[in-house]
């Protein structure tokens, strides 16, 4: 610890040093961007293993680095570059883990789970977002219809749950058992249906506002079967390169990963769902292990994880946080509870064991990637009220992923997960 | 956009490819070396994806590289720095020092000279700045000189030879080093005003500050991915503070990987591996963005070819021919030993795209002119040497593992 306290403080003075180069108002491009990036990952990795000492997730050491380091360095930083490799490596990585052989018998549990805690988390939030309406400045001239239409939206993009983290997770504490699984899947299905389930609201408010909503169902039918085949056809480039090449597979994926994020998205697929099926597909119908692919990609994976964090974490503005508050806090709470409550309805129904049930609600309550997008998407697409209600979805993300990883990385541990990855390799 | 994003990704699959060993199998078999087989299909590459009807590597797709490149020109920086690993050279016999330095002194000094003549004569102005990394190019001589003399002079000659062509690529990234304090890029917006020999103790101080902070951190990690993460960060730090204060990345990165191989670290053997692992895909993205960078229409680079060539591979001869009076007895005839030497190694290129990233803005023609000079040159002067070595008999030039 004392180690990486001393590495930070290194890194901190020698950027430091460089930047009085220039003057603090000249702009920093080229180099600057190259030193940013070094300057992120060097101190998100120190402040992972800092916090990581301090018996917390490595990953909100990350997040409070890149937030002390504040928006500067998101300046700076080739954040689309970063992000969507890091989004495809992690989806990639969810893929590969999830065996349907290995969760056939956990499937209903899983359904009900999710299911349950989704189902609550949209019904609660929106319901109290229509609730605090009155309240909410923004939502002071609309009538009770569009009030309705923007508290579901709110609701939905609020009960996203977090792949990125839960993974991070349970690969940063080599967790492995039923509450990992099981885990895994209900947040990778989660969020699936959270997609789906904003397209359709988005639609809905787009008419309720009189905004143009261009291309409709073939669009989002485009969107979900064309992220499939796209991810089939990536698995299977994936698959003959491991056949006859497998050389250098972390560049590869890396290459993979930022062509499948880049071109995806302007061929309006999802790189999270093409991933996501690359990695399923390669675990479930092919010879090739998901778990081992995920353990070649790890030198590639770790550094792009660091500065995804950060960068998130450098994304969370404080300024914004603090005029949000006590909604931001008020709707994480109620989040909160409605997901333990539908969550532990789903478990009872679904008859999972009680010493499970006792844990696997802390792997519900994290967020990050896909809440934070959905919520820039809806200030972007509606003017208006889309910015002050992004605004409090995003103060409420920020509780969240503080919160989050803190909770399922001790439920990990207190369950006995934690660690038994590298058990059970020993025992084979 | 698409265009670019799906160029650029083909790119990096056929670097990924080209670093196959069934590839490296077909070459060895027709006697080829990375820079044909691959090397100028990339160059090509990268001309052809800057053609406007192309459209890949557009000027603001080159601009947004730039972080890349630095990051590139600082990994072989570490590549070029970790092969200085001192123990090693303690192990070359007597006179070898001699032989590093007749090879690295008489090509700059002859090449210099030679192209300072030949830019007067193209544009009646010339530098002294544009001579001597010119120079600083034709030092650099290619690894492949090793395994072409394993064969004819055995494997004792070739690890003299193999350690000879390390110091010459050090030479060369030291000269740059020079120029880079005593020729400063324009800097007027700099808070910083230092005198030129105080530039040269920054880059040295800042290498070497740079390499600690490497050694600490890969000695800190656990595991491979840790280390992995922290390599990539300390070379993109170590270069983007290099590039940020206009000093090459390339130099403070080999002072720095310089430093972090002579310190003791059980894994460093695996360390070296890592980083010579990317080498090659490395190396053809950068041949790629070398190639948008380049600009072969003006004639003026084509005429400084072959004085650089010719003055090259003469000072070459010549360094050889004087080695083989002053160096150690087991060293090869003096013909032999100089078309071995003559290859240009894939530093000298990592040398002049450094150059033209920092004084790009200034002189801009003439650097164009020095780049196709140096990218002509390594191609003609490989060509040729293959051909005169078959006619002669002895020396093969392939690709294969460098002697230890």
């Amino acid at each position: 610890m004392i180690r990486a306290a001393f590495l930070l403080a290194m890194v901190v003075m020698l950027v430091a040093a460089a930047r009085s180069f220039l003057p603090q108002e000249s702009s920093l491009v080229g180099s600057g961007a190259t030193l940013a990036f070094g300057f992120v990952l060097l101190a998100a990795l120190q402040s992972g293993t800092l916090f990581s000492g301090l018996r917390m997730p490595r990953l909100t050491g990350y997040l409070v680095c890149g937030f002390i380091a504040g928006p500067s360095i998101t300046n700076l930083v080739d954040l689309k570059l970063v992000n969507g490799v890091a989004i495809g490596l992690i989806a990639l990585s969810a893929g590969g883990e999830l065996s349907f052989r290995r969760i056939r018998g956990r499937l209903l549990a899983i359904l009900a789970t999710g299911g349950g805690a989704l189902i609550a988390a949209v019904v609660v939030v929106s319901v109290a977002v229509l609730a605090a309406s009155p309240l909410l400045g923004f939502m002071g001239e609309m009538s009770w219809e569009q009030r309705a239409v923007v508290a579901l939206t709110m609701g939905v993009v609020f009960s996203a749950l977090s792949p990125t983290v839960t993974l991070a997770l349970i690969s940063e504490t080599g967790a492995a058992g039923p509450i990992s699984e099981m885990s895994l899947g209900i947040v990778v299905v989660g969020d699936l249906v959270i997609v789906v389930a904003f397209a359709a609201v988005n639609a809905l408010a787009s008419s309720t506002f009189g905004h143009e909503d261009a291309g409709g169902m073939t669009a989002l039918l485009w969107h979900l079967f064309g992220s499939i085949g796209g991810g089939v056809l990536f698995a299977l480039v994936l698959f003959v390169y491991l056949k006859l090449v497998n050389l250098r597979v972390p560049l590869f994926v890396f290459g993979m990963c930022f062509l499948c994020a880049e071109a995806g998205t302007r061929l309006n697929l999802d790189p999270l769902l093409v991933c996501l099926t690359a990695g399923l597909f390669l675990e479930n119908l092919t010879d090739i292990q998901g778990d081992k692919l995920v353990h070649e990609i790890q030198p590639a994976a770790m550094p792009t994880f660091a500065v995804f964090f950060a960068v998130a974490g450098a994304g969370l503005h404080w300024d914004v946080f603090k005029l949000v508050a006590p909604a931001a806090v008020g709707l994480a709470l109620v989040r909160a509870a409605a997901l333990y409550a539908g969550g532990r309805l789903g478990m009872a129904a679904s008859r999972v064991p009680p010493a499970e049930r006792r844990w696997l609600h802390f792997a519900l309550y994290s967020q990050s990637g896909v809440a934070i997008g959905l919520a820039v998407l809806l200030k972007d697409r509606f003017a208006g009220w889309g910015e002050p209600a992004s605004a409090c979805l995003l103060g409420g993300v920020m509780v969240n992923e503080m919160v989050g990883p803190l909770l399922f990385k001790t439920a990990l541990a207190r369950s006995g997960e934690a660690g038994r990855r590298a058990a059970q390799a020993v025992a084979h | 956009m698409l265009r670019v994003v799906l160029g650029l990704a083909c790119a990096l699959v056929l670097a990924v490819l080209a670093a196959h060993p069934a590839l490296r199998r077909i070459e060895r078999r027709l006697g080829l070396t990375v820079l044909l087989s691959t090397g100028v299909p990339f160059l090509a590459l990268g001309v052809v994806f800057r053609l406007p009807s192309v459209g890949v590597l557009t000027d603001d797709v080159v601009a947004d590289l730039r972080p890349a490149l630095e990051f590139g020109l600082g990994w072989l920086g570490f590549v070029v720095g970790m092969q200085f690993d001192v123990r090693e050279l303690d192990t070359l016999p007597e006179k070898s020092g001699a032989v590093v330095l007749v090879e690295s002194v008489i090509p700059l000094a002859f090449t210099a000279g030679a192209c300072a003549l030949a830019l007067f004569g193209l544009e009646s102005e010339w530098s002294l700045r544009d001579a001597l990394v010119l120079g600083a190019c034709a030092a650099p001589a290619s690894p492949l000189a090793a395994v072409a003399l394993a064969r004819s002079s055995g494997s004792h000659v070739a690890s003299i030879v193999a350690r000879v062509t390390v110091l010459n690529d050090v030479a060369g990234v030291a000269v740059l080093g020079l120029v880079c304090a005593f020729f400063r890029p324009t800097d007027e917006l700099s808070a910083w005003k230092l005198p030129h020999v105080a530039w040269l103790f920054v880059t040295l101080g800042m290498g070497v500050t740079l390499g600690i902070l490497t050694y600490v951190l890969v000695r800190s990690a656990k595991g491979l991915a840790e280390e992995v993460a922290s390599l990539l960060g300390a070379v993109a730090l170590s270069a983007g503070m290099a590039g940020y204060l206009a000093i090459s990345p390339l130099v403070a990165c080999a002072v720095a990987g310089a430093l972090l191989t002579n310190l003791p670290h059980e894994r460093m053997h695996e360390l070296r591996a890592s980083i010579l692992q990317l080498e090659r895909p490395l190396y053809l993205i950068f041949l790629l963005v070398a190639g948008a960078l380049w600009d072969p229409t003006a004639w003026q680079g084509w005429v400084l070819v072959p004085v650089f060539v010719l003055s090259r591979v003469g000072a070459k001869l010549l360094g050889a021919a004087v080695a083989v009076r002053v160096g150690p007895p087991e060293l090869p005839d003096a013909t032999t030993l100089g078309i071995a030497l003559s290859p240009q190694s894939p530093v000298a290129i990592a040398v002049i795209v450094s150059f033209s990233t920092l004084y790009g803005g200034g002189n801009a023609r003439g650097i164009a002119w020095m780049t196709t000079a140096v990218i002509g040159g390594a191609v003609l002067t490989e060509l040729g040497v293959q051909a005169v070595a078959r006619l002669r008999g002895g020396l093969r030039f392939e690709t294969g593992a460098l002697p230890s």
